[in-house]
């Protein structure tokens, strides 16, 4: 078809989009301020510091450009001191197109392109028109092969605005809440004395609604994060990989290589749980940080179906979904009783020491303790499955994770003095992820079984 | 302790233990720190002696720290064991949690080797190998130089999978 004119047109030395210049100028309106504010005095300076603003953006936009050579992106910038930067093609893990509001208006996207081993982006192209910007990426993913036309991308996933905001309201972010109260503490201050007065002003009544509120702020705010976060969320798949649109303000165009999934999970927390709702997140590799977490997301919200459909078509592995798990032995729950046990005696010791024998009470703490342990010892469970390892564990959120052994780095095998007593070891999946902590694993395995599973396993990773 | 050592609780890979100078590196460090502590605590007792008699806290902390210095490294040596195989490292690790790590040489991203001036003198090196998981633990303290050196020669040779990373 078109691809020859158009892989001639992707080589050439190109500029970007002409509304470069009006989007450096944006960029550079906080700095110009002070400059304009004097210009109510003398507006010589005023239009003079415009004009040198507007001359430097032009330039800068003149002086950039990019072109293909050979199976890599060359970048060329820079008046005075020139830059190049080579980014060759097998390099690149992830290009995204990303469109802040500025960007919007005037119909045009900033191309960000991320390495292998970089931490931030590696190389920028500030605004083009949103067709090249799409054929640019796909060219870029496809690791320098011929340009042949793109197939259409086929929708997978299109999540509708209710579900969103049950996504937020379900959430269940913590840490939100906690930055508000670090907030609180920060804005106090040196008036945090005034604060143990405070019972007596306002009364326990004061005290109570005063929490609420803070409590209601604080989940509106995250309510409304989410929302903004993944509106109009859409995850499709194209050949290069998994494309994933979202965004109310700033809009954004992920793309997720298939071959750069490590692991796949399916997150359900308490209240999603009750709802028969949960969350498809993937882990991709050479990524850090909260950026990683947030385009690692495939389903914000979906029924529990949905979404262990979606982890079986991602993966490409019929049955999937359906593959029953193992239970633990009946001795891991033992281990999780004689936990709450022991837990439920500190209390009570603590409490009885403070209080006296009114700290009995204390004892109460055994039945949702033991029902925790119930609970997270029910939500144990593995399996193997077309060279897939499916680990499913916790209570509060549990979490049903699916590794291709194909992408195993290593295994760790471990077992605590208890787990020893009850022939017990739990089996850490080791991936290029965000960190040790998030690491697969199959908790309370049979110690034998986990010991053929390590030597299995070991034996199963590629070997070139 | 004893479970460590007992075979039947650990994986059928037959695990061998460190080279039997680590325990002589490990003694000579902990000497040189048990001996500044007991510098440092007669420097407190020329100018307070604060446990009464002067000389009973340098005595005291020379005692303690002699004996951990003598007695850690053997049991730290009985923490640790492993075996290179012909395709992967495997490493046994830890007194009270046990943790058994399998590393594929296909796996490994780079490797390090660490070298003390003690160590150089006793031929000994720490091997420190990174796969692209950042949760990998592979460190292996007190490995023979040739050895390590041997090892990492053979990693070099690994045809590396891209798409695995």
């Amino acid at each position: 078809m078109a691809s020859e004119s158009e892989s001639h047109e992707l080589l050439r030395g190109q500029p970007l989009h002409l509304a470069t210049v009006p989007l450096y100028l944006v960029k550079q309106l906080p700095g110009l301020i002070p400059v304009l504010i004097t210009g109510t005095f003398a507006p010589a300076i005023a239009v003079g510091g415009l004009l040198v603003a507007v001359i430097a953006s032009i330039v800068r936009w003149t002086r950039f450009r990019w072109r293909l050579e050979g199976a890599a992106l060359v970048l060329n910038e820079g008046l005075v001191t020139r830059r190049q930067r080579v980014i060759p093609l097998e390099r690149i893990q992830a290009v995204e197109l990303v469109r802040p509001l500025a960007h919007r208006l005037f119909g045009v996207v900033e191309v960000r392109i991320e390495t292998v081993g970089g931490s931030k982006t590696e190389g920028r192209l500030d605004a083009l028109g949103p067709e090249i910007a799409q054929r640019l990426r796909a060219t870029l993913l496809r690791r320098g092969e011929e340009i042949v036309p793109r197939s259409e991308p086929r929708p997978l996933v299109r999540v509708s605005a209710a579900t969103i905001v049950l996504a937020g309201l379900t959430g269940g972010r913590v840490g939100v809440v906690a930055a508000l109260l670090g907030l609180g503490d920060e804005l106090l201050g040196d008036r945090f004395e005034q604060l143990f007065d405070l019972p007596s002003r306002l009364g326990v009544r004061g005290l109570v609604i005063l929490a609420l509120l803070a409590g209601l702020v604080a989940f509106v705010v995250s309510v409304a994060a989410t929302a903004v976060a993944y509106w109009g969320f859409t995850l499709s798949a194209a050949d290069e990989g998994l494309l994933i649109r979202r965004g109310l303000l700033e809009q954004r165009f992920d793309t997720i290589p298939l071959r750069r999934i490590q692991a796949l999970t399916v997150e359900e927390n308490a209240a999603r749980r009750l709802l028969g709702r949960a969350a498809v997140k993937v882990v991709v590799a050479g990524r850090a940080g909260e950026a990683a977490q947030q385009t690692g997301v495939l389903l914000p919200l979906g029924r529990r179906s949905e979404a262990f459909g979606l982890a079986e078509r991602v993966l490409d592995v019929p049955g999937l979904a359906s593959v029953r798990l193992a239970p633990a032995p009946r001795r891991a729950l033992g281990r999780r009783v004689a936990r709450a046990l022991v837990v439920t005696a500190l209390l009570a010791a603590v409490a009885v020491a403070a209080l006296g024998a009114v700290g009995l009470l204390a004892l109460v703490a055994l039945a949702p303790l033991a029902a925790w342990g119930l609970g997270a010892y029910r939500a144990l469970g593995y399996a193997e499955h077309d060279g897939i390892v499916v680990a499913r564990s916790g209570f509060l959120v549990q979490r049903t994770s699916f590794v291709p052994v194909a992408r195993l780095q290593s295994l760790a095998l471990s077992a605590t003095p208890v787990q020893r007593r009850l022939r017990l070891a739990s089996l850490t999946l080791q991936i290029a992820g965000p960190g040790a902590r998030s690491d697969p694993r199959l908790r309370d395995l049979d110690h034998a079984t986990g010991d053929r599973l390590l030597s299995r396993l070991a034996e199963a990773i590629p070997q070139g | 302790m004893d479970s460590v050592a007992d075979p039947g609780e650990m994986p059928r890979v037959a695990l061998s233990p460190l080279d039997p100078r680590v325990r002589t590196l490990w003694w000579i460090s902990g000497g040189v720190a048990a001996g500044i502590a007991t510098l440092v605590a007669l420097g407190v007792d020329v100018v307070f002696s604060p446990l009464g008699r002067p000389g009973l806290l340098t005595v005291l902390v020379a005692l303690g720290a002699g004996a951990v210095a003598a007695v850690l490294p053997v049991l730290r040596y009985r923490t640790w064991r492993y075996a290179l195989r012909p395709r992967d490292l495997w490493i046994q690790h830890g007194a009270v949690r046990v943790t058994v790590s399998v590393i594929p040489y296909q796996r490994l991203q780079f490797v390090d080797t660490e070298q003390g001036p003690v160590g150089r003198r006793l031929g000994l090196a720490e091997l420190v190998v990174h796969t692209a998981a950042p949760g990998t633990s592979g460190r292996l303290p007190g490995l023979d130089a040739a050895e390590a050196e041997r090892l990492r020669e053979r990693l070099a040779l690994v045809q590396r999978d891209v798409d695995g990373v």
